[in-house]
C-alpha cells in the first residue's frame, strides 16, 4: 500500500474521457446539455437577485429615513 | 493469454453500491477526475463464471486502486451477513501488487480510525485514509493519496464540481432511464458529468 503518489501522466480532453467510456456524441451531448442548462439556471437566478437587490438599494435611496433613523439622530 | 493495456491514469475504485453510500460514490468519481484521473467499477460488470476473471482484467488494467472498508458492518437484509466484496477484491488488488508484471500501487480507505486494524489485521502496518464517511473527508484524502505537480486541485475546487454535479444527479438519472444511480450507464454519464466540472473548477 502506498500513502501518496504524484500523478506525471497529463491530464484527459472531455473527448478522450467520452472516446474511452465509449459513449456517442448524442450521449455525450445531452449530458452537456443538462450541465449547461443547470449553469444558465444559476446565473439566471444570480442575476435575477442582482436585479432585486439593487432595485432595492434604488428604492432605498429615494425613501425618506425611517422614523427610528430619525429618533436615532435626535439621541446621537 | 491476451495482453492487458493499462491506461495510466486508470483508477479501480472498489467501493459498496447502496444509497448510504450514494454521496461518497458521486465524491470519490468527481474527486478522481479533479486528478485527471479515470474512475473504474464493477457496475456492468455480468454475473456469472466470467466475472472474477474481469474483475482481475479491471483491476490488472488500472495502475491504481482504492479500496473503502467502511461497510464491514452486517446488513439488515435477512441473512445478516457483512459485505464481502470490497475485502476479497482488495486482496486481488494486493495479489495483483505483488505478483502481477505491472505492479499496481492501492490506497485504503475507511471511515473510522482504527477499525481496520481490528478487521483486517493482515494489513497491520499499513495507515489507511480515513475520511470520516464525509464527502469532504473523501476530497481531502484524495488530495493526500495524489498529488499533481501542476494543476493541483484544492479541496473548496473539489466540492464546487461536487455540488455541480450533485444538483444534477437526478436529471443524469432520468436522461439515462434509470432507477438508480448504481448502473453502468449512470455511472458513464457522471463520469462526463464530473469531467465538465473538472474542466470549468479548473478553467477559474
Amino acid at each position: 500500500m502506498s500513502r501518496r503518489i504524484t500523478i506525471t501522466t497529463p491530464i484527459p480532453t472531455l473527448d478522450e474521457v467520452v472516446k474511452d467510456l465509449g459513449i456517442s456524441n448524442a450521449r455525450r451531448d445531452s449530458i452537456v446539455q443538462i450541465m449547461g442548462a443547470s449553469k444558465a439556471a444559476k446565473s439566471k437566478r444570480v442575476s435575477v437577485f442582482a436585479l432585486q437587490t439593487s432595485s432595492r438599494k434604488k428604492k432605498a435611496k429615494g425613501r425618506a429615513p425611517s422614523s427610528k433613523t430619525l429618533t436615532r439622530k435626535k439621541i446621537g | 493469454m491476451a495482453k492487458l493495456t493499462v491506461d495510466q491514469n486508470a483508477v479501480f475504485v472498489n467501493i459498496p453500491y447502496d444509497d448510504g453510500f450514494r454521496g461518497l460514490y458521486l465524491a470519490y468519481i468527481v474527486g478522481l477526475y479533479q486528478f485527471g484521473l479515470k474512475p473504474r467499477v464493477t457496475l456492468g460488470i455480468p454475473g456469472g463464471n466470467r466475472r472474477l476473471d474481469r474483475i482481475l482484467d479491471l483491476i490488472q488494467s488500472c495502475p491504481f486502486s482504492i479500496h473503502d472498508l467502511s461497510r464491514v458492518q452486517l446488513d439488515r437484509t435477512p441473512p445478516a451477513t457483512p459485505r464481502f466484496n470490497m475485502p476479497f477484491e482488495l486482496g486481488l488488488a494486493v495479489a495483483c501488487a505483488k505478483l502481477a508484471q505491472n505492479p499496481q500501487t492501492y490506497f485504503l480507505f475507511e471511515t473510522k480510525k482504527r477499525r481496520v486494524q481490528k478487521s483486517l489485521s493482515d494489513l497491520d502496518g499499513t495507515d489507511p485514509h480515513i475520511h470520516g464517511g464525509t464527502v469532504v473527508g473523501v476530497m481531502s484524502e484524495l488530495c493526500n493519496a495524489f498529488a499533481r505537480q501542476k494543476a493541483r486541485p484544492t479541496v473548496p475546487g473539489m466540492m464546487k464540481a461536487y455540488r455541480r454535479v450533485s444538483a444534477q444527479l437526478s436529471a443524469l438519472t432520468e436522461n439515462a432511464g434509470a432507477s438508480s444511480i448504481f448502473t453502468a450507464r449512470v455511472f458513464e454519464d457522471i463520469c462526463v458529468a464530473a469531467k465538465i466540472a473538472a474542466d470549468e473548477v479548473y478553467s477559474k
